[in-house]
This record gives C-alpha cells, sequence and structure tokens, in this order.
C-alpha cells in the first residue's frame, strides 16, 4: 500500500515536468489565418444556400405552372396524343428537379479544409 | 471562461478564438507527441484538432468540461494519423525487466534535465501507454475523465495505467544508465 503510494507521489512529480510546449512559434497565426478563410467561406456558402433554396422554390412553382403550357406546346408542335405530351412534359420537369435537387444538397456537405503546406 | 469565449465564437466573433489556441495549444501537443511521437505530425494533427473543434463548437453539448471535447478530437485527430504514418512507425515492442529506478538520483538532476529525460522516456512508450499516463496526471488522476477522452473502458485505463508506470520506471533507468 505504502509502496503503492510512493509510487503514485513519484511519477504526480515527475508528469508534471512531461508538458512540452509548441515548438513553432507561427503556429497561433497559422491556425487563426485557416480559421478566418473557414468562416469567411462559411459565411458566403450560407448566403448561396439561402439564394439556391429561393431560386429552387421559385423555379419549381414556375415549372409546375408552366408544365400544362409545356405539355400543350408539344401536343400541337408535334402532333401527339395530349397524354403523352403530359408525360414527356411532366418526366423531363421531374429529371431537372431532381438534378437541381442534388445540387442543392451538395451545397450542404462541407468542403474539408485542406492544409496547404 | 472558457463559457465566455465559446458563445464569443459562436456569435460569429472569430478573433475569440485565439483564446483556446493559447490556453490549450501546449496540452493538445504534449497529448499529441505521445501518440505520434514526432514533433511535425504533433503539431499537423494538434492544428486539424483546433479547426475541427472550430467547426463543431457549435455542437458542444457543454456536458463535460471544453478541455474533456477537445482532448478527445486531439486524440483521436492523432490516432488517424498514426494510423495514416503506420509504415513511418517504429515498433515499440514489449519493454522487458522489472529494473527498480534510483527516485532520488532522477529527482535530484535539475528540471531541465529531468524534463528531457521523462520525456525521452515517453517517447519509447507505446502510444497508448505514454497518452495514459499523460492523460491521468494531467486530469488530476481522474480514470473517468481519461475514459472520456480516449474513449476506453475503465478496466482499460486502470490496465494500460499500471503497465505504463511499470514500463516508464524501466525506460527512465535504462536512460539515466546510458547518460552516466
Amino acid at each position: 500500500m505504502a509502496e503503492s503510494r510512493s509510487n503514485e507521489e513519484f511519477f504526480s512529480r515527475i508528469m508534471g515536468k512531461s508538458k512540452l510546449d509548441m515548438p513553432y512559434p507561427d503556429f497561433e497565426d497559422r491556425v487563426m489565418q485557416s480559421i478566418a478563410t473557414e468562416a469567411k467561406l462559411n459565411t458566403s456558402l450560407s448566403g448561396s444556400r439561402k439564394l439556391a433554396m429561393v431560386c429552387f422554390a421559385l423555379g419549381t412553382v414556375f415549372g409546375l405552372t408552366m408544365n400544362g403550357f409545356v405539355s400543350r406546346s408539344i401536343h400541337y408542335l408535334f402532333n401527339i396524343s395530349q397524354d403523352t405530351a403530359r408525360l414527356m412534359s411532366y418526366t423531363a420537369f421531374l429529371l431537372f428537379i431532381l438534378i437541381q435537387l442534388d445540387n442543392i444538397i451538395r451545397l450542404w456537405s462541407h468542403p474539408r479544409h485542406k492544409r496547404s503546406g | 471562461m472558457d463559457e465566455v469565449y465559446i458563445r464569443k465564437v459562436c456569435d460569429g466573433d472569430t478573433e475569440s478564438f485565439r483564446y483556446f489556441l493559447t490556453t490549450y495549444k501546449d496540452w493538445a501537443f504534449s497529448l499529441a507527441m505521445s501518440v505520434v511521437k514526432d514533433e511535425f505530425h504533433a503539431e499537423e494533427a494538434v492544428q486539424e484538432a483546433f479547426i475541427l473543434a472550430f467547426r463543431k463548437l457549435s455542437s458542444f453539448n457543454h456536458k463535460s468540461k471544453f478541455s474533456t471535447w477537445f482532448y478527445r478530437i486531439v486524440v483521436n485527430e492523432s490516432f488517424k494519423l498514426l494510423k495514416k504514418q503506420k509504415k513511418e512507425i517504429v515498433d515499440f515492442g514489449e519493454i522487458r525487466g522489472t529494473e527498480v529506478i534510483n527516485e532520488d538520483a532522477l529527482l535530484a538532476l535539475n528540471n531541465d534535465e529531468q524534463s528531457h529525460l521523462i520525456n525521452e522516456g515517453l517517447k519509447k512508450l507505446a502510444p497508448n501507454e505514454s497518452l495514459a499516463l499523460r492523460l491521468f496526471y494531467l486530469e488530476e488522476e481522474n480514470v473517468k475523465t481519461v475514459c472520456e477522452i480516449t474513449g476506453w473502458s475503465e478496466s482499460n485505463v486502470k490496465v494500460t495505467l499500471h503497465r505504463a508506470r511499470k514500463n516508464m520506471k524501466t525506460v527512465l533507468n535504462r536512460l539515466m544508465r546510458s547518460s552516466n
């Protein structure tokens, strides 16, 4: 018991001297620079995300209202049945929406910070 | 104090993050050195840890101390780097022997010599052993906090600490003999 206590005391004393100092004096400045860049990127990214969401919502509403007009135009221009024209128009619209949705989701995946040096 | 600066950084005052750098960089570097055993790689791990801490600061849930949360990031980043650098890592192997250290001789050395010898000894221990020793004595000998930081079980921490103390004594003894 006494031996274990003296062992503890010995390690308490010596491990207090195991603290190392960061040997690179410019470390703080370099990290702060990376963080400032990160913060700037986050701010601009947040603006882009908001804009993308607004444009996506407006585009979706616009697309939905235009769908009837587009399907009628296809029907008259190419002389195909109204159902087929509607199907073509809706499919194209759905594909477009999915592509845009994928782009928007990508905006939320955080770009990884890469060390330059 | 940490809470004040966490709030400031979360409110957009990026420059306030310097407080965490100034306060924790040396201990973070010491912990990273325990794992990666190389100044350059330790600095890299600490830099990554600080950037990650900045990114995730808003998700810090205040359930534990900031230092515990941050040291966990440092330890994870260090082990991640160690895994990446595995080819370059020297085999630490098992340190055999039951040598008895002359504690008085070690404590009689001046502070710089003691510090040098102790850090050289820690470099020769396996990463988990030197990490356990540093964390245990850094965190006021609290096994629970060591568990929180490393993610190891309590029994694992105790066993690692026991082995680390034994091996550290053997290593220190050898270092002292070779320096005489």
